[in-house]
């Protein structure tokens, strides 16, 4: 029994331990901290996207996750400096995207974008300003 | 950790003997056999749905920060073999157990590779939140002696574990998952407390307006078109829910039963409103559940031959 207690207590100390140090690295025991940061009622809500180019064509909207370009959202935006000093970071995303579309060209570049929303009294004010973070360009 | 049955456990008096039965309940083992199921059928569906990014993440390996305990076991990015196998060893795992053959045996296997599936999952930059619970399940379920029987099929529990059989490794079990679930409530009250300088800016803030436009519903872009004063308040019944969820640990019978249903009420607004289910941690709300008063189908055929 004693094993039990000290494993419940273990995991009750890491977690306290990840709450207040907000570290993510102790998973699954880390920083709960999924909506944790208030958004500033007049501040502004940035939505990341991705948009690939074909040619002289016009940029088009693609989704992010598994069955698009094989990663989250969540997970471009948590590696979004790396991606910005190293664009070739999209590559696999890219490359992932033409497998999905065989009967298309492949992409000859794509965009990691920002959607702006300003907010005003907590809610949208205004449109939306689209904001080209960084750019990958296929060899 | 004794096992009895349920006419031959007595309560004793005392401070000791009342927090072993706080921490270690005498809980039916019938209730981990169906729990068993629960979980591990639901593990099957995480990884081929909502975790089965691991897979994909074999072509990413650029975007590899392994996590503490994926440094800790020295674990290489994932590959595509690697993945398979994990996931054929999970697969094969939970259909044992569910099975009900060597549930021990197939669950402790499950609790590795899943575990390491998880890791895989969320070492590529986003750590999900909602799989506490659920890791903790796949971990305790193996360490419960005598529930190694019986499963959908109907089959009947050996003599020395019977339908009124209790055992405090169960009640352990249970109260294990129980915490989690809790835990993954109550603290996340202490990240707001940290990020926001006091639960009144994050009570007061505008977070749902900015879930709801970066992923909300149709309804969720009609609520902040139209009524936007609804969030306020939505966020501080969300805050009383995650502050207040520990009550949940002490409650019984019709109370306990409403206080679930209260937050699967929660998860179900939050996937109508942002597509957030938050299931793995939604299922094992079944720990809280008397599930040894379910009946499968093919025993009760059985009984009433």
């Amino acid at each position: 029994m004693a094993w039990r207690l000290l494993a419940v207590l273990l995991c009750v100390g890491v977690l306290t331990v990840g709450g207040l140090t907000r570290s993510n690295d102790l998973f699954p025991f880390g920083v709960l901290d999924q909506f944790s940061s208030g958004t500033d009622p007049d501040g502004e809500v940035v939505n990341t996207c991705l948009q690939g180019i074909r040619g002289d064509g016009e940029p088009f909207d693609i989704r992010f996750g598994p069955r698009s370009v094989g990663i989250e959202r969540a997970d471009v935006e948590n590696n979004l400096p790396a991606i910005e000093s190293d664009p070739q970071l999209l590559a696999p995303l890219a490359a992932e995207y033409d497998r999905r579309h065989p009967e298309q060209e492949p992409l000859d570049a794509l965009v990691l974008c920002q959607r702006i929303t300003s907010l005003q009294g907590g809610t949208a004010h205004g449109e939306e300003e689209l904001v080209e973070v960084v750019r990958w360009k296929a060899p | 950790m004794s096992t009895t049955s349920a006419a031959a456990s007595r309560p004793s008096g005392g401070t000791r003997p009342r927090l072993r039965s706080i921490l270690f309940p005498a809980l039916p083992l019938a209730r981990i056999r169906v729990l068993r199921v629960i979980i591990y059928a639901f593990v099957v569906l995480d990884v081929l749905t909502f975790s089965r990014d691991v897979l994909s993440h074999a072509n990413n390996a650029g975007f590899y920060t392994p996590l503490a305990l994926a440094r800790l076991l020295h674990l290489p990015a994932v590959t595509t073999p690697l993945a398979y196998t994990l996931l054929v060893l999970i697969l094969a795992g939970c259909a044992a157990a569910i099975a009900g053959r060597r549930p021990r045996l197939s669950g402790a296997v499950v609790a590795l590779a899943f575990w390491l599936w998880m890791l895989y999952s969320n070492s590529y930059g986003y750590i999900a939140h909602d799989h506490m619970a659920l890791m903790v399940a796949v971990a305790v379920l193996p360490t419960v002696a005598g529930a190694e029987s019986t499963g959908p099929a109907g089959t009947l529990p050996p003599a020395a574990s019977t339908s009124t059989s209790t055992s405090e490794a169960a009640g352990w079990a249970l109260r294990a998952i129980q915490l989690a679930v809790i835990a993954t409530y109550f603290f996340s009250v202490v990240p707001k407390l940290l990020y926001s300088g006091s639960l009144a800016n994050w009570g007061n803030s505008a977070i749902l307006t900015w879930a709801s436009i970066r992923r909300g519903s149709a309804l969720a872009h009609w609520l902040v078109e139209v009524t936007p004063w609804v969030f306020v308040p939505a966020q501080w019944a969300g805050l009383a829910l995650e502050a207040l969820s520990p009550v949940v640990l002490f409650l019984r019978g019709r109370a306990l039963y409403i206080a679930v249903a209260l937050y699967l009420g929660f998860h179900l607004s939050t996937l109508v409103l942002l597509g957030i289910h938050f299931l793995p941690t939604a299922i094992c709300w079944a720990a809280f559940l008397p599930l040894e008063r379910l009946r499968w189908p093919g025993r009760r055929a059985q009984h009433s031959r």
